[in-house]
């Protein structure tokens, strides 16, 4: 048994590779779109960094918490582990309705990802993130139930398989604010 | 390092990191310049996350998740820049005086 649980983090880790790759044709179709606009906005009448500024730094906490929450957790302190994921789902959380308010106004505006290449493209790469986001927040509801249930050193396995995936989740929003955000911002 | 330092530093240094590329992004300057900062200081943050967060200096040998790592990095560069060096190249053949073909 132990055996195996060792190579579920390896295993995990391809996962993760893989969607790397996923979110790398995503990139590229986004680059290779981002200029047509279709005689609509461009990306920089339609971003407002400080919004996005702010939801960087929520998600990258949340990366931060998630981290104390494996330590707590390798140290056998379930308590502290699940605030530290409590707080890493209410960052997480924040992260995702301010994304949807980002996009419930592009779509409002008339902006939405039928409107042209460039936003088709923009909406199919940071709403895949976003998505990736919500399943996460999922995901950790559940870990976080297991945990309250049953302590931390049956599910440290799983615990820490999610913190990989959401570590990746921050990430991929590093090259997302880079290349989306700031460098579209550029005149 | 202790994990929990190091998931200061990455912290910290992730913080830094961002503060710096959104405050460069709104400077006035050669676009060029700006866009090569914003490469260089997210690369310089995924290697801050990929040691301090998600432990890549870590592993033992064999390093399979290294390893595993850098051919998805050689996938994402060739899948990327391919696509754009393609596209960028297509669009310019078809758009402009066809003498000059690349």
């Amino acid at each position: 048994m132990k055996e195996h649980t060792n190579h579920i983090p390896f295993g995990f880790w391809v996962y993760i590779m893989s969607d790397c790759v996923l979110f790398a044709s995503l990139f590229a179709t986004y680059a290779v779109l981002q200029g047509a606009t279709f005689g609509g906005p461009t990306p920089r009448e339609l971003f407002d960094l400080q919004f996005i500024l702010i939801e960087t730094i929520l998600l990258l906490t949340s990366s931060f918490t998630v981290g104390l929450a494996v330590v707590f957790a390798r140290e056998d302190k379930k308590h502290l582990a699940l605030i530290a994921l409590g707080a890493t789902l209410a960052l997480g959380l924040a992260f995702l309705a301010m994304e949807v308010t980002e996009f419930k106004h592009l779509i409002s505006e008339g902006y939405g990802p039928s409107a042209n290449a460039f936003l088709s493209s923009f909406f199919t790469l940071v709403g895949t993130h976003g998505l990736h986001v919500f399943f996460g927040a999922l995901w950790m509801i559940v870990v976080m139930i297991h945990i309250f249930r049953s302590g931390v050193e049956k599910n440290l396995t799983k615990l820490g398989i999610l913190s990989m995936f959401w570590h990746f989740l921050d990430v991929i929003w590093i090259f997302i604010f880079t290349f989306v955000y700031l460098i579209g911002t550029l005149s | 390092m202790t994990t929990i330092r190091k998931y200061i530093l990455g912290f910290g240094l992730s913080v830094a990191l961002t503060l710096t590329a959104f405050w460069a992004a709104t400077q006035s300057g050669p676009k060029e310049f700006i866009i090569a900062a914003l490469v260089a200081l997210a690369v310089a943050q995924l290697f801050v996350q990929l040691i301090c967060f998600l432990h890549l200096d870590e592993e033992g040998k064999p390093r399979w998740n290294f390893i595993t790592f850098l051919f998805t990095a050689f996938v994402v560069i060739v899948l990327v820049g391919g696509s754009i060096w393609i596209m960028y190249h297509l669009e310019h053949n078809m758009t402009d005086d066809t003498s000059e073909i690349w």
